[in-house]
């Protein structure tokens, strides 16, 4: 995990997702935290996988290159992930709206797979959640769990052994 | 031991049949008689104070005419009369007043007899107050049958986990609903036409909902929590979601990425829940049919799943027997 400090003007991110990819890390996750009393920059968290020989330095060492501020890095990047399934009108209570809130909460909605009957139907949709915390992860489980009550979406969640 | 059996339905016609098999054998392997006085329906009972002749009785082909049969005895009215040292309780669980089951455990309690019960209603609405009651008058409560049918599982705790603390415990603990969701996982049907096949076959009742929707499993974690996370908890602290409302299609959707959705009672961190979960399909919960599976987490021993049958007369009646077995032998 690599956390940097960007402008917040259109093509940064370029600047960081190159060197990453040359050096053979996998982006899991890209998160954007604007701060408010800093209109003109933005914190940007990444969550990359690697195999055992990409060196954390050598990321570093070619991002500082770039020109781009590293506000702090560890070595350790884990990935959590929840599968779950909604049933119901996930359609026509805007999923849009579901996916947001839940990203919004800081967790990755990393995938979506729908089966679609007919619109008055209930449909199916299958998400995986992603996070680089565990908490974080339970946390926006626990939110999924409250938009689906309100709009009345049933929910399946993984169980952990 | 003196016994008096309260119900003369599918378990109890098992159990009285299991014991008129048994009895030698129990009685050379641990050393104690179990004598059975008293067989109590809902317009009467067979009693004979010398023993019952279980194996007649079970065949009768019409009650009433039998010489032991006293119509309209009452348990209630008639178990200070009865001389018993313990009560089994096998009449129908209500969930909502636990009744008739309750009157019948605390009336037994306060009798001076020990209770052996397979009625998950009592326990599942008034687990303390029962328990205490059980302590003021020095008397047991067992109830091995009452969760999982065959399965073990308080027993293995209070027998062999002695020194263990119950972390979690999770569980498939209704076989109507497994049975469903196999069939629907295995046939790629919905849950309506699965359903009406389960009615046929005698595994689902005509009212579906007290499996279907999850009341049996609540009522058997709220006794799990109580008797192994020794958590005070009552039948109205479950969180509860049925199996209605599974598509095929979600099914599908969870097989794509490896994973089978299965209709789980858990208690995690003191939060009871029974709801459809996704499992991994090499999982300890990925069981088929009408199955049933405990798991349990513990400090010492770690992880431990017992998987059993959960219904049926002789299944249901060996947990029953047990029990009695085990207080014949404590009061020996
Ligand atoms: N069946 C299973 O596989 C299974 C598994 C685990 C636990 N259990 C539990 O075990 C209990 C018995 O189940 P079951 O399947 O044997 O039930 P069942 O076949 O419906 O039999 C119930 C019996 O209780 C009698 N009864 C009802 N009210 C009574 C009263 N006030 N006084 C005396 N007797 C009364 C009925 O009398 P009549 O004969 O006069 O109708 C009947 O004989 C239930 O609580 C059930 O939840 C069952």
């Amino acid at each position: 995990m690599i956390v940097v400090e960007l402008s917040d003007r259109p093509g940064q991110l370029a600047r960081i997702i190159t060197p990453l990819a040359e050096c053979g890390c996998n982006i899991l996750n890209i998160h954007h935290v604007r701060e408010l009393e800093k209109e003109d920059t933005a914190r940007v968290e990444i969550a990359f996988e690697a195999d055992n020989k990409v060196n954390v330095d050598t990321v570093v060492e070619s991002l500082s290159r770039e020109g781009v501020t590293i506000i702090s890095y560890s070595p350790n990047i884990q990935t959590f992930r929840e599968t779950v399934i909604l049933i119901g009108h996930v359609f026509t209570t805007d999923i849009t709206d579901t996916i947001i809130q839940i990203a919004n909460s800081g967790i990755q909605v990393a995938s979506v797979d729908a089966r679609i009957t007919l619109i008055e139907e209930f449909s199916s949709v299958k998400m995986v959640l992603q996070s680089n915390s565990e908490e974080k992860l339970s946390k926006g489980v626990e939110l999924l769990k409250q938009i689906c009550k309100r709009k009345n979406l049933y929910l399946i969640r993984s169980v952990r052994e | 031991m003196r016994i008096a059996v309260i119900g003369f339905g599918t378990v109890s016609k098992s159990l009285l049949k299991v014991l008129a098999e048994k009895s030698k054998l129990i009685l050379n392997a641990y050393g104690v008689e179990i004598k059975t006085v008293a067989v109590f329906k809902r317009d009467g009972a067979f009693i004979n104070n010398n023993g019952l002749d279980l194996e007649r009785i079970v065949n009768s082909q019409n009650y009433r005419n039998e010489v032991d049969w006293v119509n309209s005895a009452d348990f209630n009215k008639l178990a200070g009369e009865l001389n018993c040292d313990c009560a089994v309780e096998l009449t129908p669980t209500n969930v909502e007043t636990s009744e008739p089951g309750l009157s019948h455990i605390k009336t037994a309690l306060e009798q001076n007899m020990d209770v052996v019960t397979a009625n998950k209603g009592p326990l599942a609405l008034y687990y303390p107050e029962l328990m205490d009651l059980a302590n003021q008058v020095k008397k047991r409560i067992l109830f091995e049958a009452t969760v999982a049918g065959a399965i073990p599982i308080f027993n293995l705790v209070r027998n062999t986990l002695r020194a263990n603390k119950i972390i979690s415990v999770k569980g498939i603990l209704n076989g109507t609903t497994n049975y469903i969701l196999s069939r629907m996982t295995s046939e790629k049907l919905p849950f309506k036409i699965v359903l009406k096949e389960a009615q046929k076959l005698g595994f689902a009742e005509a009212d579906p909902s007290y499996d279907v929707d999850g009341i049996d499993a609540a009522a058997k974690l709220v006794i799990l929590s109580n008797a192994l996370l020794k958590q005070e908890c009552r039948f109205k602290d479950v969180n509860r979601q049925g199996i209605k409302d599974i598509t095929p299609e979600a099914i599908e959707l969870a097989r794509k990425d490896g994973f089978l959705i299965k209709h789980l009672a858990t208690n995690e961190n003191g939060v009871l829940e029974v709801a459809p979960r996704l499992v991994e399909v090499d999982s300890s919960f990925a069981v088929n049919g009408s199955l049933n599976v405990v798991k349990l987490q513990t400090d010492l021993a770690k992880d431990l799943t017992l998987i059993g049958r959960g219904a049926g007369g002789v299944e249901t009646a060996s947990s029953v027997l047990n029990d009695i077995i085990e207080i014949a032998i404590l009061r020996r």
